[in-house]
């Protein structure tokens, strides 16, 4: 298979066993890699009802057929398991280098399964791979544990691996890679933990065939080529950053303040954004495995009580431990950043879940004794204290580690979280962004901004300009955006790529590269099969059409201010357009026949 | 009204944002007039070569509407507008 190394390594780490299987072209074929394959391999091999902590659970990591190739940007791997915070399809992706170096090691991905009965870690050079033990490392962060493993290994290895957050089985934990790229969401990290297994390393100095050289090339330089004559891609992504949202998505009236209760006009929001990092804390960019965008920011505070260095943060990380928080101290807003990097946790959940509690103190349903802190909006310095708390499992980060909706719910408000599906929505509000509003709803990891983006037309006119307050036109053009999402996180490059090249040149990539034989519209049915596929795991996991839905207060509190102002987000309208263009019944349902044009 | 300034706009600009007293006037006007205050960076930024049309990388808002939605160039800025242009720029 070109593309492919044509091989799984299988880690059974309850018998310490390892064995190495074919991928099966067909199946390949049909689900293309990445996402797609990965939710298939999980649903055959995984019975429905299986607790999500239980050693019959499987946590796979896979590449995708262009991951490690010269296509544009293609760094991209992508974890599959069920998601211990939702309950859903869990799968998280990330960029960096460990995907093109597995590749380069011989492997496709990993399967894992059972579980440890120490501490391990798994070590993959050159074709072989082998399990190591890893006391040594329990208890040790993100950090700390690359550089020791990286020591213990090769210097070149790429590293994989979950911090303190994971071990404790925080709902959002992540599983990171080379210290500050997060496969974030959903907690998949905690079932890394779950599995005693602590990291992945992987060396390797092979090559990836690919099946027209020449074709290939061309169809990657002028991808390359469009990417960088864009705007988008070409400049604004690389000399801001993702942060530089915070002000057009201010500006246009959509970023909720304080646990989205008091409007999504943030006056402060400037303190906090893309201008204000580059000119303050912006070390350089830096850029993932054949990147030529560089979104990726190497931070440092110099000085004042929030000293420290790292990466990022990301628009989305920004605004909730900021303006979701009622915080605008970008120095705090960093380093609380960098102590989810560290300590392995998805930012966009715990900032969430913060300001979930500080709206519960604010409405008498949380106390300051209970909270042991003073984790109330405004409060800069609470957020530190708490991250680390969280991580730990520390008395009130305890309750905090379980994400917004169970603290909520044990308050008697599950109202004030801000979650789909007990994932936390991040930093667009759905109400000026109505598209925005039904992506949340209906995609199948919960809240996430990242299965559909309709920001992109929304408010970038990318690659069409869409009035946000309006409903009409929004549900054809999400389903287009969830099934190239499918496509793309499946094959092994960025999603920001589709800010400048299209179907026809991601098309072009994967067709010369395999040498597979489809049509365009073939590959994004391939699209639409996986998030069919996905939703199936969901509907089996007991989630139904009232699942499909957002916060009350996106419902029915209208913005009170802003372009927006008394607008609630008209989800219903929307909502069964939606299904009905993807085939599925009014109670969201595919339809037997939906399944068999997709030969699902 | 006030004008505000995002990105490398504000390079161009010279400033994050700044009032003008003009009565009301259309949203290409209000650029050719930004354009004569700032210069030729700013300007080869906001218009295209011709000055008749508004460059199609410029995300022009008022009061936080993109004016592609309401009535384009000619999109009225009035006295009190808030005004907000950002160069066609991305994250996620």
């Amino acid at each position: 298979m070109y593309g492919f190394l044509g091989k799984i390594l299988r880690v059974n780490l309850t018998s310490g066993t390892i064995a190495e299987e074919a991928l099966s072209e067909s199946l390949v074929k049909k689900y293309l890699g990445g996402r797609g394959l990965g939710t298939k391999i999980y649903m055959d091999e995984v019975a429905k009802d299986t607790d999500v902590y239980s050693p019959d659970n499987k946590l796979i990591l896979l590449t995708g057929p262009l991951t490690g190739t010269l296509a544009t940007s293609a760094g991209r791997l992508m974890w599959i398991t069920k998601a211990p915070l939702t309950g859903t399809i869990g799968c998280a992706n990330s960029g960096g280098e460990f995907g093109p170096e597995l590749k380069y090691a011989g492997f496709d991905g990993i399967i894992f399964e059972g579980k440890a009965e120490k501490p391990v870690y798994l070590y993959v050079n050159d074709g072989k791979a082998e399990l190591r033990p890893a006391d040594d490392l329990w208890g040790k962060t993100v950090y700390e544990t690359t550089d020791a493993v990286v020591a213990a290994t090769d210097p070149d290895a790429k590293v994989c691996c979950i911090g303190p957050a994971g071990e404790n089985r925080v709902l959002y934990a992540a599983i990171m890679n080379e210290k500050h790229r997060a496969a974030g969401r959903g907690g998949i990290g905690a079932v890394m933990g779950s599995k005693n297994l602590k990291a992945v390393a992987t060396r390797g100095t092979g090559g990836i065939k690919v099946a027209d050289p020449k074709g290939f090339l061309e169809a990657c330089t002028n991808a390359r080529d469009i990417l960088k004559a864009n705007p988008v891609t070409g400049t604004g992504l690389g000399a801001y950053g993702t942060e530089i949202l915070v002000n057009i998505i201010n500006s246009s009236g959509g970023m909720p303040k304080n646990n989205w209760r008091d409007g999504a006009v943030d006056p402060d929001a400037d303190e906090i954004s893309g201008e204000t990092l580059a000119d303050k804390y912006l070390v350089r960019k830096k850029g993932c495995f054949a990147c030529s965008m560089a979104c990726g920011r190497v931070t440092k505070i110099k000085d004042g009580p929030y000293k420290s260095a790292g990466e990022g943060p990301e628009y989305e990380a920004a605004w909730a431990l900021g303006s979701s928080c009622g915080i605008h101290d970008l120095a705090a807003i960093c380093k609380v950043n960098f102590l989810c990097n560290e300590y392995g946790m998805d930012p966009i959940t715990l900032g969430s879940t913060f300001a979930c509690a500080m709206e519960l103190f604010d409405k008498g349903l949380l106390t300051l004794e209970e909270m042991g802190g003073n984790l109330v909006f405004g409060n800069t310095d609470s957020i530190v204290e708490f991250a680390l708390k969280t991580a730990k499992r520390e008395g009130f980060g305890d309750k905090l580690a379980e994400g917004s909706y169970r603290l909520a719910e044990s308050h008697g408000a599950p109202e004030l979280s801000m979650s789909v599906k007990k994932q936390e929505m991040p930093a667009y509000d759905g109400r000026s962004l109505q598209g925005m509003g039904l992506e949340y709803a209906t995609s199948n990891r919960g809240g996430c901004h990242v299965r559909g983006y309709l920001t992109s037309p929304e408010i970038l006119g990318i690659p069409v300009k869409l009035d946000p307050l309006v409903t009409e036109g929004k549900a054809a053009i999400l389903k287009t955006f969830q099934d190239l999402t499918a496509v793309v996180d499946s094959i092994g490059i960025c999603l920001f790529t589709t800010f400048g090249i299209g179907l026809p040149e991601i098309a072009n990539m994967l067709r010369t590269c395999t040498g597979w034989d489809f049509t365009d519209e073939e590959l994004l049915a391939a699209g639409d099969r996986i998030w069919n596929l996905e939703k199936i795991y969901n509907m089996g996991q007991g989630f139904t059409k009232k699942d499909d839905t957002l916060p009350p207060r996106l419902l029915r509190e209208p913005l009170p201010e802003g372009p927006a102002k008394g607008k609630v987000c008209e989800l219903d309208v929307m909502l069964n357009e939606y299904y009905q263009l993807r085939g599925w019944s009014d109670q969201g349902v595919p339809t037997k026949e939906k399944l068999s044009e997709l030969g699902l | 009204m006030i004008i505000k300034y995002f990105a490398y706009f504000r390079q161009d600009a010279g400033c994050k944002e700044e009032s003008l007293f003009l009565a009301p006037i259309s949203a290409i006007e209000l650029l050719r007039k930004i354009s004569d205050i700032h210069g030729q960076r700013l300007r080869e930024k906001l218009l295209t070569p011709t000055q008749d049309d508004i460059h199609p990388d410029v995300i022009f808002l008022i009061d936080g509407r993109n004016i592609d939605f309401l009535q384009g160039n000619d999109s009225l800025v009035k006295e009190d507008a808030v005004v907000s242009l950002f160069p066609r720029i991305a994250g996620g």
